[in-house]
């Protein structure tokens, strides 16, 4: 058990968890950059202080993305962007400590409770998710975007909308099935698609910037309340909250949990999911609170996520593959065949996991909400003006490339009009994710059966997964329905 | 028309579905006349045609939210301004050098916000100095 529990592991544990939160804190920099600049590191250290770290970074980092949500409305992971608008409010409204309190509480709750379930559920999930072929994986991703829709809490056409705009620059570049190249206009650039990050820094970091020149307003929000008792309000009142909130935390976490073991979906969908349960549960009479369970929501669910992953060794986001890279280059293969090969790696695995979340992420959270509460209280024109320079070198340092620059400017200015015309950002993030996914295992399905539709239903599992899409579209028009009555008997 | 903002969202959405439709016309089919990467743009046109259709029949019937007014004075000058600025970086920067176009960027935007001259300056150089020790200096970014 104490295999990668020496001292070495645990100081590696807690640097990797200090530089996740520095790297994620930054606005315009991602936990993706974070664990992958770490790779060239990983291979010259020790597989007990490389995993120790990874772990720790990858952890923190993917919380510490919240802060950028939190200060200026750039979401560090597309997990994130699922509760932007609500942690910015809470964050501006109640103060940095409290809304980045519930944010790394959450996580760390979510991300225990992921690994609870994990020791005792693993062998069992990891049977039934092999059994998924690119039927479920279609449907799962149907799923996804039809949680997106609700997940706005306005216009769900306005949101089906952005999620098809999303979906559409998905399919700029070399089709991924058939190797076609679509939408690029002659410029060898666009044939490699459209990044989701840099996509990410434009559309949200960007048009807040364009929006701040063109309104021409003095001061756009309201100024924080006094930080007093700063660790109350982060530790004791995101506590409180999760408490009286605990079948919220509960049921999020295992949706993040079940939704993270599958392969593709990732701990994005699980916080989407989450998120647009929570918003349709939405109670008008409680709307004061309605933001901090939005965000509990997701959060719990964003950090359990991805550890299951590590059960099948087929990775959910971008940053599980960078970390199951670091395991392979180590030596150690993810998946099914670690549970009976090496108990004892993956028990220190767990414990690993369990630290990060009880110790790594309520320190290094107070530490990150203490820089945003500094950010937070610059004049925000001063922080727009800082803003623009860490989108250009953002969005240029994921490939470097001067091009991205441009798309970043493009994604800033179709965001600008999208927010203009009240459609949500958010979704364009989720249909550019789960665009490859659900194209890709619908083309492959199809081929597969010869173009013959009705075997998208035959499968008990991927009928499951329709019926549970027809549920979440049911749910969310029946809810919306009841919102928007009671809000005009008002 | 009862939301001028919505109509015109919804004639900008369903010209960019033909668009969409009339684009993906060039792409291949499969063997035996089944579609091929032209499906999924296809269908999103459709999407995008119809939920244009649906707003703008919303937009007439005028049962769509009013989203957002303008109760500022909007500047579509600073606008174009600030997207001029980050849309030139990446033609300057290979002549003067990464430092001086951020700078000169970052000191254009701070401007045109309307923070007063010296403060812009200082603000420019400290996120240079700053995105320079972060990402040239400690993580390796050849910028």
């Amino acid at each position: 058990m104490s295999v990668l529990l020496s001292w070495e592991g645990i100081l590696a544990l807690l640097l990797g968890g200090f530089y996740g939160a520095v790297f994620g804190a930054i606005p315009g920099l991602t936990a993706t950059l974070a664990v992958a600049l770490f790779i060239p590191v990983a291979f010259f250290l020790d597989p007990i202080i490389a995993l120790p770290a990874i772990i720790a970074i990858s952890s923190v980092a993917i919380y510490a993305g919240d802060v950028g949500s939190a200060v200026a409305r750039i979401p560090g992971t597309p997990a994130s962007a699922a509760y932007l608008s609500e942690l910015h409010r809470v964050a501006r409204k109640k103060g940095p400590f409290y809304g980045l309190g519930i944010s790394a509480m959450g996580s760390a709750v979510g991300g225990i409770i992921g690994t609870v379930l994990l020791i005792f559920s693993a062998t069992t999930i990891a049977t039934l998710a092999r059994q998924f072929s690119s039927f479920e994986y279609f449907w799962i991703a149907v799923l996804g975007l039809a949680a997106g829709i609700f997940a706005s809490g306005g216009s769900p056409i306005k949101a089906f909308v952005s999620l098809l705009l999303g979906l559409l620059l998905s399919t700029v570049g070399i089709d991924p099935t058939l190797g076609h190249p679509r939408f690029h206009f002659g410029s060898p650039d666009l044939l490699g698609g459209l990044n989701y990050i840099v996509a990410m820094i434009g559309l949200f970091g960007f048009s807040e910037v364009l929006e701040h020149l063109f309104s021409n307003k003095e001061e756009k929000y309201e100024a924080p309340q006094k930080v007093e008792g700063a660790a109350r309000q982060f530790y004791l009142q995101p506590l409180l909250l999760i408490v009286r909130e605990k079948w919220l935390v509960l049921r999020s976490s295992i949706l993040g949990v079940f939704v993270g073991f599958l392969p593709g979906a990732g701990a994005d969908i699980g916080a989407w999911v989450s998120t647009s349960f929570q918003q349709m549960r939405k109670k008008e009479e409680e709307e004061a609170e309605e933001d901090d369970r939005i965000i509990l929501a997701g959060t719990s669910s964003n950090n359990s996520a991805w550890i299951p992953a590590l059960s099948l060794g087929l990775p959910g986001d971008t940053v599980t593959a960078i970390v199951l890279g670091v395991f392979l280059m180590k030596g150690i293969t993810p998946g099914p065949l670690l549970f009976e090969q090496q108990p004892d790696l993956l028990w220190s695995l767990y414990l690993t996991f369990l630290l990060a979340n009880l110790v790594l992420l309520p320190f290094y959270g107070f530490l990150t909400a203490r820089m945003a509460a500094f950010l937070i209280k610059v004049p925000f024109k001063l922080l727009l003006s800082f803003i623009t320079g860490l989108c250009i070198v953002g969005a240029f340092a994921i490939n470097n490339s001067v091009f991205d620059v441009w798309i970043m400017a493009g994604m800033g200015v179709v965001a600008f009009l999208l927010r203009r015309g009240g459609f949500p950002l958010a979704q364009v993030v989720l249909g550019m994710v789960l665009g490859p996914i659900m194209e890709q295992n619908f083309m492959v399905s199809a081929i597969k059966s010869k173009w013959d539709l009705m075997s998208f239903f035959e499968r008990p599992l991927a009928l499951g997964l329709m019926v549970g899409t027809l549920a979440i579209i049911f749910l969310g028009l029946r809810f919306r329905r009841r919102f928007v009555k009671s809000s005009s008997n008002q | 028309m009862k939301n001028a903002s919505d109509g015109i969202s919804a004639l900008i959405l369903c010209l960019l579905g033909l668009g969409i439709w009339w684009q993906s016309g060039s792409f291949p089919s499969l063997e035996e006349g089944y579609p091929g990467p032209s499906l999924f743009p296809r269908l999103i046109a459709v999407g995008l045609l119809l939920g244009g259709a649906w707003i703008g029949v919303k937009s007439v019937q005028g049962s769509e939210k009013i989203t957002k007014e303008l109760k500022e004075s909007p500047s579509l000058l600073k606008l174009g301004g600030g997207v001029i600025l980050v849309a030139a970086y990446p033609i300057l920067q290979p002549l003067i050098g990464f430092m001086l176009t951020l700078g000169l960027v970052c000191l254009g935007v701070a401007l045109l916000l309307g923070i007063k001259p010296w403060i812009a300056l200082v603000s420019a150089l400290g996120t240079v100095l700053f995105i320079f020790v972060t990402f040239e200096m400690l993580l390796g970014v050849s910028l």
